[in-house]
Parts: structure tokens; C-alpha cells; sequence
């Protein structure tokens, strides 16, 4: 049976309110606040190293970065892909400012999801990706500035 | 009538995009006269909430009668069938391909969503 536009629209707001009550328990507060209020969604003029990378379930993830004495001055992120995606992406974001290359470099996929708090299991690949933006945009940095490469390589066997 | 697939790109020899609500267009065609209009989904894609669920709104509010998608999540798959819009999940290749494999009745109707709910 046809619902009537007044129904349809009614019903596409009561999906959206179920769609919002899931995502908050999915995420908890901090993050459900987060992906509605996002930070570290911006364009960066003239960033000094920049990223965009596609992971295995087909969103893509970039990270920007601008440097000062060395250290992240500005850090945005950018997506096509889902909640997870931008969350881990603007998480990475607020990790990333104050920070040397070596510093970023030390960063893991772990230390997104600690400072997310709660996050689905099956998107922990997200975080995942972030790291790797992030630290493609300071190996860019690292190379436009004729800077020696701080990124060691990980030990065989580690997961990546 | 009118199919709605998920477009990688603004052609008819664009890629079927696999996913539903993130995807970056939906061609609208006219199965008749393979007029065609491209939906920018840019807006849904990026939007801080249910992209799937803006998506199939979207569709409605386009007249179209059928979405030809790779995936389907339950809230977009939930608006499409309250939208009385049918569902052909598991599309590849082009728009093209998509339409043609349509006009053949080569395609099923699925019954339920094909991926897990996301935001």
C-alpha cells in the first residue's frame, strides 16, 4: 500500500531518530557527539604534506598537515566514507597536532580507538587507514622539505 | 519507467557503485528512452547521518520505481520499500550494463537488505 508524502516523510524522520539512537550506541557519547558536531573537517589551504588513501571496503580517507619548527601546527581529515570513518579520521586529526614526524610515526591504530573510546569491532579498519593518511601526509612533508624519513619500518609479522 | 542505479560517475558508462548511501551519484533512467539524470548524492554522502536513508528519499522524490545497487543496508533498504521503490541488490558493472540486464528481465527483486546497518 502507497503511504502518502505526510506518511513517507514521517516515516523517513522516525528511521533517521532509530538510525541516530543505533549510532549512539554504537559509539557512545563522545563519538556519537563527535560525527554529529565533526572537528578537524576542514580544507587546509596550503598544506605542507597531504594524503588521501582507499582502504579494503572502499572509502577513502585523507589527512592534511601543516608544520611548524617541526611539529603539527594544523590537522584536518577528509572522507567518503561512513561514521567510523570520519570519526577515525578526526581523532587522528586531534592527535596529530603539537606532534613531530617521529612522533606521528609512533602513532597506531590503537591510540585512534583508545581516544574514541567505544567503537564497532568489524570498523576497526578504519582507524587503520587513518594512521596510514596520516603518516603518508608527514612522509610528503618529510620529502617536499628534503627532511631525512624518521619512519621505521615495521617489524616483520606485524599486522598492519 | 523510471530505474535509479548507484553510480560511480555522471554516464551511462560510469561504473555501478556498490555502495548504496555513500555513493557519489544515482543516474536516474528512463528505461524507454535511456534519457537519463544524473542525482548529484555528493550531499547524502558527506552528511553527518543517515546517508542510505537521505539516499532513498532522494530516489522517491525522483519517481523512480526500481534501484539497481551493489549493496543495501536495512534503514536505505526500509525507506525504498515504505517508498513502494523495488530493489535489485548485487548489480556490477556499468549503468549501462545495469539497465540493459533490467530491460532483459534478467534481474530479481531481493527482499531484504544485503549489509549490515552503518552510519
Amino acid at each position: 500500500m502507497a503511504l502518502s508524502d505526510d506518511e513517507f516523510e514521517a516515516l523517513v524522520q522516525q528511521l533517521q531518530q532509530n538510525s541516530f539512537a543505533d549510532a549512539r550506541g554504537a559509539y557512545g557519547d563522545k563519538g556519537f557527539d563527535r560525527w554529529r558536531n565533526p572537528r578537524y573537517h576542514e580544507s587546509i589551504a596550503k598544506p605542507d604534506g597531504s594524503s588521501f588513501l582507499q582502504g579494503s571496503c572502499g572509502d577513502s580517507i585523507g589527512i592534511s598537515l601543516t608544520f611548524r619548527d617541526n611539529r603539527v601546527e594544523q590537522a584536518a581529515y577528509r572522507t567518503d566514507g561512513c561514521a567510523s570513518s570520519a570519526l577515525c579520521g578526526s581523532f587522528t586529526a586531534e592527535l596529530a597536532i603539537g606532534k613531530t614526524p617521529s612522533e606521528l610515526f609512533a602513532l597506531t591504530a590503537a591510540d585512534v580507538l583508545e581516544a574514541i573510546g567505544r567503537f564497532p569491532r568489524e570498523d576497526r579498519h578504519c582507524a587503520t587507514l587513518a594512521i596510514k593518511a596520516l603518516q603518508q601526509a608527514a612522509k610528503e612533508y618529510q620529502r617536499c622539505r628534503e627532511l631525512p624519513a624518521t619512519d621505521a619500518l615495521p617489524p616483520s609479522g606485524t599486522e598492519q | 519507467m523510471k530505474i535509479a542505479v548507484i553510480s560511480q560517475g555522471k554516464e551511462l558508462d560510469s561504473q555501478v557503485d556498490p555502495r548504496f548511501g555513500r555513493a557519489a551519484y544515482i543516474l536516474v533512467v528512463d528505461t524507454e528512452t535511456m534519457d537519463f539524470e544524473p542525482l548529484d548524492n555528493s550531499g547524502n554522502a558527506g552528511a553527518f547521518k543517515g546517508a542510505g536513508i537521505q539516499a532513498a528519499s532522494m530516489v522517491h522524490d525522483k519517481g523512480a520505481e526500481v534501484v539497481m545497487t551493489g549493496y543495501c543496508g536495512p534503514k536505505a533498504f526500509a525507506t525504498l520499500q515504505a517508498a513502494n521503490i523495488k530493489v535489485v541488490s548485487e548489480t556490477t558493472g556499468t549503468i549501462a550494463d545495469a539497465v540493459e540486464h533490467f530491460k532483459n528481465g534478467s534481474v530479481t527483486y531481493t527482499t531484504s537488505a544485503n549489509a549490515d546497518a552503518h552510519w
